[in-house]
């Protein structure tokens, strides 16, 4: 169930993608036969990891500077390892009164944070960490 | 009707997992189809594989899951979330805007 490989926690999707992009050099080889290299109408499908799978933090009492080193760009409803942190182990989001993070970055985490529980990146309650667990 | 500029949107689904990976990709490639028809211009299609859902819907506990991005004409929206709305295979899926 688990045999997909979980990237580091600093591995953004951002840098899968581009990782991804250097694998494929391909896209960027000159068309032979046709005098004009026009526009690739084919889009490029590719195979990628996608964002890590949610683990739920085991943390216990207070953390401090969750999100410090956040800068607004990472954050991203795919970015499942950052997102992760503004959870607490019940999966609730974390309030800003704890994060301390800024009152911008906080509005975006809980947006992606949103988004992400849509897709079932991340879970809504206690009760999904509970049965997902289970069915493992 | 005054022509919208484009937009630049994300578009992630995901597919039941029973779903073989043929169906998977005909179903892909219906959707690069309608986007297309819809004036848009694809850009990558990323395959994320099934994955494991934090939570289960409809009863599954993992999903195909695909993320399209591509510029479209937001008058165009509408007709893909029609197509994914009225899909039975496909258990989530969320459009949103990349550009803002």
């Amino acid at each position: 169930m688990t045999e997909q490989v979980i990237p580091t926690e600093e591995e953004t999707p951002a840098d899968i993608a581009a990782a991804a992009e250097a694998e494929t050099p391909e896209a960027k080889a000159p068309a032979v036969e046709t005098p004009e290299p026009k526009k690739e109408e084919v889009p490029l499908v590719r195979k990628v990891a996608g964002p890590p799978a949610y683990v739920p933090s085991e943390s216990r009492g207070r953390v401090r500077r969750i999100g410090n080193d956040v800068r607004v760009d990472q954050i991203d409803y795919k970015n499942i390892s950052l997102l992760s942190r503004f959870l607490d182990p019940r999966g609730r989001i974390i309030p800003r009164r704890k994060t301390r993070v800024s009152a911008k970055v906080q509005r975006r985490v809980v947006k992606a944070i949103k988004r992400a529980r849509h897709l079932a990146l991340l879970p809504y309650t206690a009760e999904h960490i509970r049965i997902t667990r289970k069915h493992k | 009707m005054a022509e919208h500029e484009a937009r630049e949107y994300e578009l992630v689904y995901v597919i039941q997992p029973e779903v073989s990976d043929q169906a998977l990709t005909e179903f892909n490639e219906r959707m690069t189809q309608v986007i297309i028809d819809q004036g848009g211009t694809m850009q990558t299609t990323e395959l994320w594989g099934k994955r494991a859902l934090a939570y289960p819907i409809e009863n599954q506990f993992q999903g195909h899951y695909v993320l399209h991005r591509f510029q479209l004409p937001p008058q165009g929206s509408d007709e893909i979330e029609r197509l994914l709305r009225y899909s039975e295979d496909v258990l989530r899926y969320m459009m949103v805007r990349a550009d803002e």
